[in-house]
């Protein structure tokens, strides 16, 4: 169910309904849960099984690590909690790539078309990340912790019905924001619609569909050409504006996915974290894997990196780490070569910074400041071929009618990828502004009001969210 | 549930300047009635030419199509006929349309270049959405076609926008040219993959036009002549004979038009197809 659509708008009008009636508060979770299941079956009811048997299992294995009291017995349930989620991710996940490789292969009848045909769970890269979160977190933070993140209930049963809860939240179940649940946890309990702070939401909601259903969905009816074969009869200058433009669309497609699942949320009382922060404007890449897809960085810092050793070991195995993680990260976003290659470039650019950073030491000045902006955001856009791009040889062939400049110059692409462009600069100027001045300038109902004007006559065709595949 | 009004005040203001915005701006387009010359892009145009069609333009003569009957602008027929070919789009989705607007035209010439295209069950649905669509008949500014944008770079398309006596001179790039119609070649001399379910559509929308006396003819896009008679474009062709008993226009003489990449015809000559057609298209 798209974020975007007449049934979820009825689906979350519905639940806000039910969830803030006096005589049904004590079964707000309850009404949550079976929302969230409506939410997900909508597209893939028989995966709603899948989805259901997972928040299962992670509920119960929280709860035996958490009040199990023998430190060797509890590593083993937190272990095997994390390789449950681990296989269902690896099954579901990457099986059909797996299966694309016997079949080449031509090893063993059948079995490459029976993992080929493994259905991909709609956000299964979000809930199991968070069913690990949840397993880890009850095993770092016992209940003989003296001060632990969050409490379990000793009631199973409650236990039970805030980790499906927990996993099967609507607004984040499909893209995240990915939820550890130290976060989470802490916020179950009973809401009032009193409590709702109504402006704050209302401009997220408008600003996230803004970003989405404006920006991102205009833009992707332009970066369609991006395509093979389209994009082999344009310009190096078209080629370049597209390649620009998706990187303007990735952004405002998932930064606008994260803040609509943000406002969501808070209309029933909770708080998911930040997930974007400006990530165009980083001066190095290890910033830019601070403000990109925060919510995933830092469960990769905290679940992955940090476990590994993160900054405390010599500084070859911090290298290896980074590499690792990022590695993973890449692949964590699809079951293809292109993905890990992608994470790869990016942990060989932090690599590399880092290096440098040990040796050679820049001046801060506005010149060299806005080079590095550029330097990170213009690398960063070029990674962004290997998203679009599904084959390897599709990207070099991109890449060489890029500096071959044979095509045809496209004004039209031109001129909307500039239009189009223009509301995510601001955005990013006043964010600058911002800091500097200590004032929002783009924070008055006039603005609001002229972007909800836009996302009701200038939408563009209604798309799925990038992230949705992974 | 306990109602706070102080808390939505805000909220509320950004909602009333909203409304006065979308007053004026429906006003504007009402009264000033702004030619819209350019549209964002492909998928944008085909749901602006479905909706003129939907709800302003019901001419006895229908053309429904691929991009390659798209190829012959609205602009270049008589007021009588009307277009409904879609670029990436099928003959299925314009008869599906045609259908479900509830017109019955006197003439539909259906393109069988790409007969065999799934309907785009997305477009249908967001055409036909209940109520919305409905609404959208009374308020232009929620129509594609009059986007802020579309309005604004209509205004200003004169600065750069190609005139038609420039596109009716525009050269072909022979490099792109022949890199597609290598595509093409190796595409059409493939044979036609499962097409059971589209030709049960077809055989379904065509009789129901038939059954409401419309008359329904094919005709053929000009190509490349290696492509009129490759494998795909002959099956296609047996396919249709055997299925269907209706008329044809005879296929066009392909050495008198040029395409950009094989198939889609260049501007000077989807002009000159445009006449031609109707000249033809009469004859029968």
């Amino acid at each position: 169910m798209l974020f975007n659509s007449f049934p979820f708008l009825f689906l979350v009008l519905t639940t806000l309904i039910l969830y803030y009636n006096k005589n049904l508060l004590k079964y707000q979770i309850h009404i949550l849960i079976l929302s969230s299941f409506v939410f997900y079956a909508y597209g893939q009811p028989y995966l709603l099984f899948l989805l259901f048997v997972s928040a299962s299992i992670n509920a119960v294995v929280s709860y035996v690590v958490y009040f199990e009291n023998r430190h060797k017995k509890k590593k083993f349930y937190a272990i095997a909690g994390v390789i449950f989620n681990l296989v269902v991710l690896s099954f579901f996940k990457y099986s059909p790539m797996f299966g694309r490789m016997i079949e080449e292969l031509n090893s063993i009848d059948g079995v490459g078309e029976f993992l080929i045909a493994v259905p991909l769970p709609i956000g299964i890269s979000f809930y199991t990340f968070q069913g690990i979160s949840l397993v880890i977190d009850l095993y770092r933070n016992n209940h003989q912790s003296k001060c632990p993140l969050f409490r379990v209930d000793k009631d199973f049963k409650k236990h039970y019905v805030d980790t499906i809860f927990f996993i099967s939240f609507f607004p984040q179940l499909v893209a995240g924001p990915v939820v550890k649940a130290y976060q989470f946890y802490p916020q179950i309990r009973a809401k009032f619609f009193k409590d709702i702070k109504f402006e704050k939401t209302f401009k997220i909601l408008i600003l996230g569909y803004f970003l989405k259903m404006v920006i991102a969905d205009n833009l992707k009816d332009q970066t369609f050409w991006m395509a093979y074969p389209y994009f082999e009869s344009f310009s190096s200058l078209t080629l370049v504006t597209l390649l620009f433009g998706y990187s303007m669309q990735i952004f405002t497609d998932f930064a606008g996915y994260s803040l609509i699942a943000i406002g969501i949320a808070k209309l029933y009382g909770y708080d998911l974290p930040q997930n974007f922060n400006y990530p165009y404007i980083s001066k190095s890449f290890s910033e830019f894997w601070t403000r990109w897809h925060i919510s995933l960085s830092s469960w990769l810092r905290e679940y992955l990196y940090i476990p590994l050793g993160g900054n405390r070991v010599n500084k070859t195995r911090v290298y290896i780490n980074l590499l690792i993680v990022m590695l993973l990260g890449g692949l964590w976003h699809g079951a293809a070569l292109s993905y890990m290659v992608w994470g790869g470039y990016h942990g060989l650019l932090i690599m590399a910074e880092r290096y440098m950073m040990n040796h050679v030491r820049l001046p801060s000045n506005i010149f060299i400041d806005s080079m590095k902006i550029f330097l990170v955001f213009s690398l960063v856009t070029l990674g962004w071929l290997l998203f679009k791009l599904p084959e390897f040889g599709q990207v070099l062939a991109y890449l060489e009618s890029m500096t071959s400049n044979t095509g045809v110059h496209r004004k039209d692409i031109l001129m909307m990828m500039f239009f189009y462009s223009i509301p995510v600069m601001i955005y990013y100027m006043n964010y600058l502004l911002k800091i500097k001045k200590e004032k929002n300038y783009l924070d008055n109902s006039f603005i609001y009001a002229v972007l909800l004007f836009f996302i009701v006559t200038n939408s563009g065709s209604s798309g799925e969210f990038i992230y949705f595949q992974f | 549930m306990n109602l706070s009004i102080f808390n939505f005040n805000k909220s509320i203001r950004i909602l009333v300047i909203f409304i006065v915005f979308f007053i004026l701006y429906n006003l504007f387009i009402i009264i000033y009635k702004p030619n819209i010359t350019m549209l964002q892009n492909q998928l944008q145009q085909n749901y602006s030419y479905a909706q003129d069609f939907i709800y302003e333009k019901k001419t006895p003569n229908i053309i429904v199509g691929s991009s390659m009957a798209a190829r012959m602008k609205n602009e270049f027929l008589a007021d009588n006929y009307y277009n409904l070919s879609f670029g990436g789009g099928s003959v299925l989705t314009g008869l599906e349309i045609i259908k479900r607007s509830g017109f019955v035209p006197k003439n539909i010439y259906i393109e069988n270049n790409v007969i065999f295209r799934n309907q785009d069950k997305r477009m249908l649905e967001n055409l036909f959405y209940p109520i919305l669509s409905d609404v959208k008949k009374y308020v232009p500014a929620l129509k594609e076609k009059y986007q802020p944008l579309n309005v604004l770079s209509s205004m200003i398309k004169g600065s750069y926008g190609r005139s038609h006596d420039e596109q009716m001179n525009k050269k072909r790039d022979e490099d792109i040219f022949d890199s597609n119609l290598k595509r093409h070649l190796n595409n059409y001399n493939k044979s036609l993959d499962n097409y059971d379910i589209e030709l049960d559509k077809l055989k379904n929308l065509i009789s129901y036009f038939e059954t409401k006396n419309t008359a329904v003819i094919f005709f053929e896009m000009p190509m490349h002549s290696n492509l009129t008679f490759s494998i795909k474009a002959k099956e296609q062709r047996k396919i249709l004979k055997e299925n269907f008993v209706n008329k044809w226009m005879t296929l066009p003489n392909n050495s008198k038009y040029k395409t950009t990449d094989g198939i889609h015809l260049m501007y000077e000559s989807a002009y000159r197809f445009s006449k031609k057609f109707e000249k033809e298209i009469i004859k029968l």
